[in-house]
């Protein structure tokens, strides 16, 4: 066996059966990549749809994550930029909503290239939960732009 | 005459393009990934040692067709910023996983090509319980065992005897490994899909013992609000890709255990 300079490993003797497996896997391969970008550009397309139409309706989305500690969840909602005074976290018993006024400077500074467009004044979000909560158990604490929610699961 | 106004080499089906010639001895690499610790990291350098970017990265069918404009000028979407010695990659967009294997073999073979002697990749290890952590860990694998034990004294950090690395930094790792050249995984506790401009601070801090730098974080700890605003949907377009390139990995045992 010896290595081609493509990377592409070759048999020294021509045998015709591996030169046939070596296409068969190159064509193979063509079809993965092919299918791969399918999904590529997909989830760019969703990308893009969901962003402009928050963008279109002055807001964007917070970030969330959302950690399954077996009996309960605990659910981190990021808020950077945000007026304390305006945050508005409604908990359900299997989905959340969050909303909040942007402070303006804050979104010129980090955002200068996109100010003249579009003026995104809050952050607004529903998430689904992957499991049902006591809400009445609910606690919540804050660390710097985060919210903390622990809820025991039903 | 047409005069060239850059040198341009293909790699893998990778555009390197070079403005000026690349002379550094370290590339620390800043892809976003978990909490975007490197990409967070990277972007600190470059502003606080005022690096230029000299070598821009395309492929024009594998990456987005986009071209990044920064104070007027056409740049393109991978970059890698440099000052004396010390190299910087950035990317503005997130490698699909359809190219990431390609492109990080490029990127080995094009490093090695140039001399580079020491790749730094910087990245979050996603810890579930990031939110309780004041001070985050870090962690270090590497190509060669003698450096990261070596490195490891320095830092004070944890071993990582198994698990599963993911990503384009895990070709990073055993493409170094097989042309020999030093691959250190620079790996600090973080918030999976949140930016973690916390951790940053500690990749920073740790890459100040191993490079003999004087980087401040003081400015990236007063400006995280606005930095992870803005990284805010890099972090969405990243949580994507990881999880279709099997990020997931990462959160299981090994098959073989000690």
């Amino acid at each position: 066996m010896i290595n081609s300079g493509n990377g592409e490993t070759m048999s020294a003797q021509g045998d015709p059966f591996e030169e046939m497996l070596r296409r068969i896997y190159r064509e193979f391969r063509n079809i993965i990549d092919q299918i791969e970008r399918v999904y590529d550009e997909e989830a760019l397309e969703d990308v893009f749809y969901e962003r402009t139409r928050q963008y279109s309706k002055g807001s964007i989305e917070p970030l969330i994550s959302i950690i399954d500690l077996g009996d309960s969840v605990r659910i981190i909602i990021d808020l950077p930029g945000a007026k304390e005074s305006t945050i508005d976290v409604r908990v359900y018993q299997d989905y959340i909503h969050v909303t909040a006024s942007l402070d303006e400077r804050m979104v010129r500074d980090a955002f200068p290239e996109l100010s003249w467009a579009h003026r995104i004044r809050r952050f607004e979000g529903r998430y689904r939960l992957p499991a049902k909560i006591d809400v009445r158990r609910i606690t919540m604490e804050k660390k710097g732009s985060r919210i903390i929610l622990t809820a025991p699961k039903i | 005459m047409n005069v060239p106004r850059f040198y341009e080499e293909i790699v893998n089906g990778f555009l390197f393009q070079e403005y000026e010639a690349l002379g550094i001895d370290t590339l620390i690499l800043g892809l976003p990934d978990v909490g975007l610790v490197g990409a967070i990291t990277a972007i600190h350098l470059i502003k606080e040692l005022n690096m230029k970017d000299v070598v821009g990265i395309d492929n024009y069918t594998a990456l987005p067709p986009v071209a990044v404009i920064m104070e007027g000028k056409p740049k393109l979407p991978i970059r890698i910023y440099a000052r004396d010695n010390l190299g910087v990659l950035v990317t503005d967009v997130p490698l699909a996983p359809s190219s990431i294997p390609l492109f990080s073999e490029a990127l080995v073979r094009y490093a090695k090509s140039r001399g580079v002697k020491t790749l730094i990749s910087v990245t979050g290890l996603g810890n579930p319980g990031r939110i309780e952590i004041e001070r985050p860990n870090v962690y270090l694998i590497g190509s060669d065992q003698y450096n990261v034990k070596h490195v490891s004294e320095k830092l004070n950090s944890k071993d990582i005897n198994q698990g599963i690395l993911v990503g384009p930094y895990a070709i990073i790792l055993k493409e170094s490994i097989r042309l020999n050249l030093n691959n250190i995984v620079l790996m600090v506790d973080s918030f999976i899909d949140i930016p973690d401009p916390g951790a940053a601070a500690v990749a920073i801090e740790s890459l100040n013992k191993i490079l003999e730098l004087n980087i401040d974080v003081t400015k990236l700890l007063e400006e995280e609000d606005k930095i992870k605003l803005r990284l805010k949907e890099l972090m969405k377009e990243t949580k994507n890709v990881m999880a279709r390139m099997g990020k997931t990995y990462e959160y299981r045992p090994t098959l073989i255990y000690t």
